[in-house]
Order: C-alpha cells, then structure tokens, then sequence
C-alpha cells in the first residue's frame, strides 16, 4: 500500500517555507545529505537499471538468435577488427532496426517514468517521520506521486525551454560561422563557431540548474509548477556561480568513472566469464556512483530552497 | 609453367612491350629486388603546355603542343582528344546524364567546361593544317562533348610523331568530381586536350566521361608552365623546375616525365608542410587551421610510401604532393594523379576515426595501382579501384592494427572488415569485372569494384598466406610497370604463384558472381552404448561457387579445442570424433580468413541448445543504454 499521497496545497504556495507532507515533516536543512539514504540512491540505481535491461532486451534476444549456439558465446562480436560484428548488422539490419525502435520507446518511457523515482528520492531526502526516522519506500512514492503534476509540468516547460537554449546555440554558432567564413577560412570560423557555441549553452545548463531547483521546490515547499519555477530562479539568482559550481562539479565528477572502466573494458571484455562479471560489476558501481553523485546534487537544490 | 612465362613474353613483346621478356625470364628476382626495376616508360605522348589562371573569373587559358607517337603496328588515320572538362558543361553530358548515385550525383552549383580555340598539325615544312574544322565533338545519337574525334590530313605510319599546336580556354566548374573552384581554391584536373590511348592492335581506347568511370592514357613528359597570380600557392604534378615572380603573377614550370596525367592547385590560403620521406620530398598543401590533420596526412606518407614500394617496387618520383582541400571543397579530396593526391577530412577529425590516414593511403597506393601500372578504368576499375583498395586494406592493417578503420573508446573496426561486408551487399547482383559505366547503381560499383575486390584478395592472403599475396601482387605491379595490364596478366600472375586452381577461384569471383558460404548442418555427440567413450560429428556445407581451404574447429565439454582442416573440395564433408568427452559444438573457419563468407552467423552450432544468450550484449548494451538514460533523463 501507498502511503502519504497527498497533493500540494495549493492556498499554500505563496509561503514559501517547507511544508508538511501528511505525517510527514520537513527534515531539518541540514540534515538533507544524500549519504544518509543509501537505500534510496539504491532504489534509483535499480529502477534505471530495470528499465535498461527492458530496453535491451529486444536487441540481446536478436544476438541471442544469430549466437545463442555458438560455442563461444557472443564474443565473436566483440572481437577485434569487428569483422562478426558488420556481418551481424549486414545479415541482421531489419531486425537491428526494429529492436533499435522498441529501445527508443522503453527509453521515452524510462524518461518520463523517470519522475517517479526522482520525486520519491527527493521526497526521502526532504522529509522525515514525525519522530524523525526516514521514511519508507511506500510513503517516498507517495510522495512522489503527489509532486508528479508539478515536475511533469516542469519537465515539459522547463525541458522545452532547454531544448530551445540549445537550438539557439547551434543556431548561433551557425551564423557566426558564416558571418566570418570568408574572413577567417573553413577551420578557424568553425572554431569560432564551436566556442560560440559552448558559450551559448551555458544558458542552456543554467536553466538545468534552475529546473532541479524547482524541482527541490516542488517537493520541499510543495509549490506548483509556475510557482517552483519563480522559487527556483530566484534561488539560481541568489548564489548563481556557487549553485553553478556545485552543479559542474558533480557533473564532471559523475564523467570520470565512466572514462575510468571504459579503459578498464578494454582489458576486461570479452575474455571468458569472470572478465564479464567483473565488467558488469564496475559497469554497475560507475551507474551507482552517477546516481549518488546526482542525489548528492538534489540533496543540495533541495537546501538552497529551504535557505532562500 | 615455363612455356605460359614464354607465351606472356612473346604475347608482351608483341604488344610493344620493351624489355618484358627479359623481365619474365627472371621472376624470381621481380619479386623482391628493385634493381632490374624498369626505369621508365616508353614515350608515347608528350605535353608541352601553358597554363594561365584567372583567379576571379576562374578560367584557365591554355596553350601548348602535343608530341605523339604512333606505337602501334598501323597506320593511323584519325585521333582521339578526351576534353573531359565538358562533362560538367550542361545536363546533357553523359556524366551528368547518367547520375546512378556517388559522387557527383547532386545537381551541380556551377557548370564548367574546355573550348579548343585553335588545333592545327605541324608539319614537317614549318607549316600547318589547322584540323579544327575536322573535330567532331558530338556524335550523331549524342550530345556528350567529351571525347572528340579529328581526322588527320594524311596517315601516321607506325613509329611516326606528329605534333599537335594547340590553345584551348577552361571554365571551370564550382568542385565537383575533383575538379573546380570554391572561392578562391582552384583544383584543376582534366583540364587540357588530352590524346586517348591507341591501343597495340591500332585501335583507340576512347571513351566519353561516364558517371562512374575514371581515366586511361599513354605514359610520357608533362613539361607545364603555371601562370597564377603572385599571392597563391602552387601543387602540381612533378617538381618545379622554374619560378619566378613578375608583374603580379607567380609562374612555376613543372616537368615530370613517365606519368600519364598532370593535376594541379592554386590557392591563395594554402599552408605547406614539407618533408623527405624514403627520399622523396613530399609536400602537404593544407588549410589554414588544418595543421593537425595535415600532420596525419603526413604521418600516412611516412609508413605507406616506404610500404608500398618495398611491396611493389620502389616509387620512381622525385616528388609527391598531398593536397588536403577544405570541407566545402570535399568533392576536390580523394583523388589520385601522378605524383599529386588528394586528402579528405574535417580539421576536427577524432584521432580514433582514420578516414584522413585511410584516405592518404588509398591515393598513395594508386600511385601504382593506376600510375604505375597503368590499366584501364573505365574498362576495367576492379584493376585500379579493386586491386588498390586491398592494397589500403593490407597497408593500414599492418600500421594501425586491428583498428584500421575505426580505434576509438575501445571500438576496433579494420578496414578490412568493413570492405568484406560492403562487398558481400552486392556480390550475387552483377559481376565485379566490367566496365565502370555498366554497373547498375554507383552503390554497386563501390561495393563490388572497391569492396568486393579487395575483400577476395585479402581471402586470399588470409587462406594463402601474407608472403604468398605480398609475392603475387609485388610481382604484378614490378612486372608491368610502366605498362597497361588487362585481367587476364592479372590473373595469369596468380596462376603462377598459387597455382590454377587459386587463379579459377580468382576469377570466378572477379568474372562469374563467385561467392561462398560455409554452414554447419548439424552436429551431434552422443555416449556409446557400452563404455563411457563418446561419438561425435559435424556435417559442414560449402555453399556456393568459389572453393577455399578452411579451419573447422571441435569444441569439447572440458574446454578443449582440436582443428581439423578441409580443403573446401565438395560440397559438404563430415567430420568425426570419438573420445571420452563429449562434443560442445563447432566452429568453422574460426580465425575468419574466409571474409568474403556470404554468412559468419551460420559458421557455428553448439550440441546442446545454448537457449539464445547474449550475455556479454545484454550487460553491454543495459551499461550504454542506462548511461543514456542518465543523461536525458531527469
């Protein structure tokens, strides 16, 4: 059973101050640390995890047709040279294609079904029992559920306007590259178009930061979507370099133990089973370090809010 | 074996082929040493031209004599004059007609073409005939204007020289098909009048410029004189013999002998990095903030121009130029003319992506597949594009390794495999040996006169060994250097080496659609009734036309492995085994020599079912889509 739905408040929005979440309270600000839920963090992992292993499942079967039999395993693919690997996909393309779709439809679903498992990890870290124990997984979902309207109202809107600071930046990287193509030749415009660019999306990961922000502000103060957008923007502006110092570091830090496997799989992969065990684990450890080092970053939007 | 080396020496001499036979008495040293190399071609064509650039217009004004001479055994009463710029006049070219997709299959940005103002014949008084009024351009059922015919005032005996006196304007086309103008950048290929090859029996090897076939033309001198303005740097073929600067226009006279074509670019932007390399000096022509991929360019040289000519007989040039053009001038890189190629690829390209290396080799390799040994390629491209393209394949494989093509965040794809599966698209569709312009689509003739061609050869040098292809093609290219080889010396070079039945399967890949594919049919392992000993057999089927040695490998329940061979005589064969371990399956072909098989997915089969796990894809694939979804997610 599911416990604590309650939806927010919406006479209480102007508080601005955190609110109560059934019998829930407001754990104290700083107490928010996503240390202190493993369990959550965990539960995250898992769920993402669950949904990869759907959204990969219609291409594995597909290998597991064309090698299922071979003695040895599926490493053909793996080897080398890729020679089995293009033969594969020559013999295969139909099928790839098909698989490849049936992905991309469990990733929409993964991503918008991703709320739920936010909103409960937030809602984990914000809240605590009357008697100030954490609370379960039921009541966080419970949580999360009544939060739900609001950050799928911010993910629309908030994400809309991301994905517009992003066109707007290739956009303008275009143009300067033409403006001065004629000027500075092929390589140097495009150069300047790339730091143009980059430049140009700074707003774009600005907006990120002010989104999680809100999204602390949903679940924290229980405000609604437009009023979460005000409270977190207000937040950003507040302590803008700190907020987005604290934002690209963990960003960057979540980048390296993806580069650091990936070196190690180069070693690791596709020699027998142990190796492949091995590799599943360390893929696994980075794709919970990544979720820790988010939660780490919610934990810390959702005491912005509480201090602004 | 003896009498086909004294019919091939005979045959050659026949066809006007000096010091051939001598050459085929001994080849066992055309195998490895240069020293009996052919120093030079025989003359047949001399090019004596000016050439003057109107940079903003982008003309070019040309004059200039043509000094040829009749090598056949008849009499020649006419000529042949490719002015292949004209392919790109109007829609109604044959190039231009005939867009069966590939490059130059978009419509063009801007047409270009070559008017011969003036064409007269010197004769011997001093004098002239002007032999304008007798060039047919056009033919009665066609508005092509790339192949004229003149007919000549009186006969050329055999052995007999003319000179040709000529001037001739060239609009040139915004790039397209390696050739043209963007901006202020000037590529100039098949630019100037060119003589078309009188083939040994007298008759001519002319042809219109056709959507998908490329060149063929007699050896002899380019003596060139550029005409540019001062601020623009000059690659052409050959070295430079002469330059100057006067009244705002730098001239440079470039003199090549022994090569069958001259190419040329002017640009004022262009940035040079040079070198010597086996003793060659090489020349990087690149734009401003391509420094770093002209650095790859010159990385590529390094290896591959030492490679090759260990391979297949040292490069006779004093010079090479590598021109790597700008992106919005890509139509201008890859290509290959003598003594001068072009690059290809962004100033930002990964290091992990090796298309500017593969590139550099490729048109560096043409340097003998093409320049040196001069076939036809429009009658016969699987000679230059095919041959050449394994010749990339087995260059890069021996630099790069196993990630050839692609070395990046682990990934390791070979330029090999990437041209066996390209080719195995279109093996059954149409024969890789014809002309360039009888395929059906440009996607054909990519992947069976690059890819499928290659991809059989490098079969071959997998199943018959490194030394015994490196033997075979080094003899061939040594052998009919400075010569225009057909199919039939390629092939006969093959029978030498590795036998007949090696040069059937030759070509019946090349001539006959030949393919093949190996199956397991079925395996079994079962326990005797009395003891504890185990009966196994696998039946392995060879399907199709071509007939390949092949590695079939038993995999035991315990782990271990045991090969057995199969010549590849039959259509199927049955392997047996008795012992106390049960059979786990089979594996043919294990070590992927035979790339051209039409299908690796049916190459195994294990006795128990394997219930369809792709373990290692599943944890792959879950890690990278997870990954994904934590970076779109929320």
């Amino acid at each position: 059973m599911i416990e604590g739905i309650l939806t927010i408040d919406h006479a209480d929005e102007a508080a601005g101050v955190p609110r109560p979440l059934g019998y829930l309270v407001p754990r104290q600000s700083a107490r928010i640390r996503a240390r202190l839920h493993p369990a959550a963090i965990a539960g995250v992992w898992a769920w993402q995890t669950a949904f990869a292993l759907v959204a990969a499942y219609p291409a594995a079967a597909l290998v597991g047709a064309a090698y299922g039999n071979d003695p040895r395993g599926d490493s053909p693919l793996g080897a080398s040279g890729a020679l089995a690997l293009l033969d594969f996909l020559r013999m295969n393309v139909h099928g790839v294609g098909a698989a490849a779709g049936g992905t991309a439809l469990v990733t929409i679903a993964a991503v918008l079904a991703g709320l739920l498992p936010l909103g409960a990890l937030m809602t984990t870290m914000a809240h605590a029992t009357h008697g100030g124990h954490p609370i379960g997984a039921s009541r966080a979902i419970g949580g999360a559920i009544g939060s739900g309207r609001a950050l799928a109202g911010l993910l629309l809107g908030v994400g809309a306007a991301e994905a517009l600071a992003v066109v707007a930046a290739v956009i303008l990287g275009a143009v300067a590259e033409g403006s001065v193509h004629a000027w500075l030749g092929e390589a140097r415009a495009q150069m300047l178009a790339i730091a143009i660019g980059t430049v140009a999306l700074v707003p774009a990961c600005a907006i990120g930061v002010v989104h999680d922000l809100a999204r602390a502000a949903v679940v924290r103060l229980r405000l609604g979507t437009l009023s979460a957008w005000i409270a977190g923007y207000r937040s950003f502006r507040a302590a803008p370099i700190g907020l987005a110092w604290s934002w690209a570091w963990r960003a960057l830090a979540s980048v390296a133990p993806v580069a650091v496997v990936a070196l190690l799989a180069d070693r690791l992969s596709w020699r027998g089973g142990l190796a492949l065990a091995t590799l599943a684990v360390l893929h696994q450890a980075v794709l919970l370090t990544r979720v820790a080092l988010r939660a780490s970053w919610l934990a810390k939007a959702l005491r912005t809010v509480d201090r602004s | 074996m003896r009498m086909r080396r004294w019919i091939l020496a005979i045959g050659a001499a026949c066809f006007g082929i000096t010091n051939a036979r001598a050459d085929h008495e001994r080849p066992a040293r055309e195998d490895a040493a240069d020293d009996d190399l052919r120093q030079h071609a025989i003359d047949v064509v001399d090019y004596t031209l000016t050439a003057s650039l109107d940079a903003a217009t982008h003309a070019v004004h040309g004059s200039g004599t043509i000094r040829w001479r009749n090598t056949s055994a008849r009499p020649v009463h006419e000529l042949w004059l490719h002015l292949y710029l004209n392919a790109f006049k109007d829609e109604r070219s044959d190039f231009l007609r005939e867009r069966v997709g590939g490059r130059g299959s978009v419509a063009p940005e801007g047409y270009g073409q070559i008017d011969v103002r003036s064409l007269a014949l010197r004769a011997p008084d001093g004098g002239s005939d002007d032999l304008l009024p007798a060039m047919e351009v056009k033919r009665a059922d066609s508005d092509d204007e790339t192949d004229a015919r003149v007919a000549l005032p009186r006969d050329v005996r055999p052995d007999e020289s003319i000179t040709l006196e000529m001037t001739f304007d060239d609009k040139l086309p915004i790039v397209v098909e390696r050739t043209g103008y963007r901006g202020s950048f000037h590529m100039v290929g098949q630019w100037f009048p060119k003589m078309a090859r009188l083939e040994p029996d007298g008759t001519w090897a002319h042809f219109p410029f056709h959507h998908l076939s490329e060149f063929y033309a007699d050896f002899g001198t380019y003596d060139v004189t550029l005409d540019v303005p001062e601020a623009f740097t000059i690659g052409a073929t050959g070295p430079v013999v002469e330059t100057h600067v006067a009244q705002g226009r730098r001239i440079e006279r470039h003199v090549q002998g022994d090569v069958h074509d001259f190419a040329w670019t002017a640009w004022d932007q262009w940035q040079t990095r040079r070198d010597v390399v086996d003793g060659v000096a090489v020349t990087v022509l690149y734009p401003p903030g391509f420094a770093a991929v002209a650095e790859r360019d010159l990385d590529a040289v390094r290896f591959a121009l030492p490679d090759d000519s260990a391979r297949y007989g040292r490069y006779p040039y004093a010079t090479l130029t590598v021109v790597h053009p700008p992106q919005e001038a890509a139509e201008a890189g890859g290509m290959e003319y003598p003594t001068l190629i072009t690059g290809d690829g962004p100033w930002l390209a990964p290091r992990g992506l090796l298309e500017p290396e593969i590139v550099v080799v490729h048109e560096l390799g043409h340097q003998w597949f093409y320049g040196l040994v001069a076939t036809n390629e429009a009658a016969w491209p699987f000679l230059d594009e095919g041959v050449n393209q394994f010749a990339e394949g087995d260059t890069m494989a021996r630099w790069r390794g196993s990630g050839s093509a692609v070395d990046l965040l682990g990934v390791r794809v070979s330029d090999s495999a990437i041209q066996a599966v390209g080719g195995n698209l279109a093996a059954r569709d149409e024969p890789v040996a014809q002309a360039a312009y009888t395929f059906s689509t440009g996607a054909n003739y990519g992947r069976l006169v690059y890819a499928r061609t290659a991809s059989v050869l490098e079969t071959l040098r997998r199943v018959y060994g490194d030394d015994a292809i490196a033997r075979t093609l080094g003899r061939y290219a040594r052998r009919f250097r400075f010569e225009h080889p057909g199919p039939d010396q390629f092939i006969a070079v093959f029978d030498e080496v590795l036998g007949p039945a090696v040069a059937a399967t030759l070509r019946a890949a090349l001539f006959d659609k030949g393919w093949v594919d190996f199956a397991v049919e079925r395996v079994r392992s079962e326990q005797t009734p009395h003891g504890n000993d185990y009966e196994s057999s696998v039946l392995v089927r060879r399907r199709g036309t071509l007939v390949f040695p092949v590695d079939v490998e038993l995999v035991f329940a315990d782990g271990s492995r045991r090969r057995e061979s199969w010549d590849g005589a039959g259509d199927w064969k049955v392997f047996e085994s008795r012992g106390p371990v049960a059979l786990a399956g089979v594996v043919v072909d294990p070590d992927e020599r035979v790339v051209i098989d039409a299908s690796i997915e049916n190459n195994h089969a294990s006795t128990a079912d394997g219930g369809g796990r792709a373990r290692r894809t599943l944890e792959r694939l879950t890690y990278l889509l997870e990954l994904a979804l934590q970076t779109v997610s929320p």
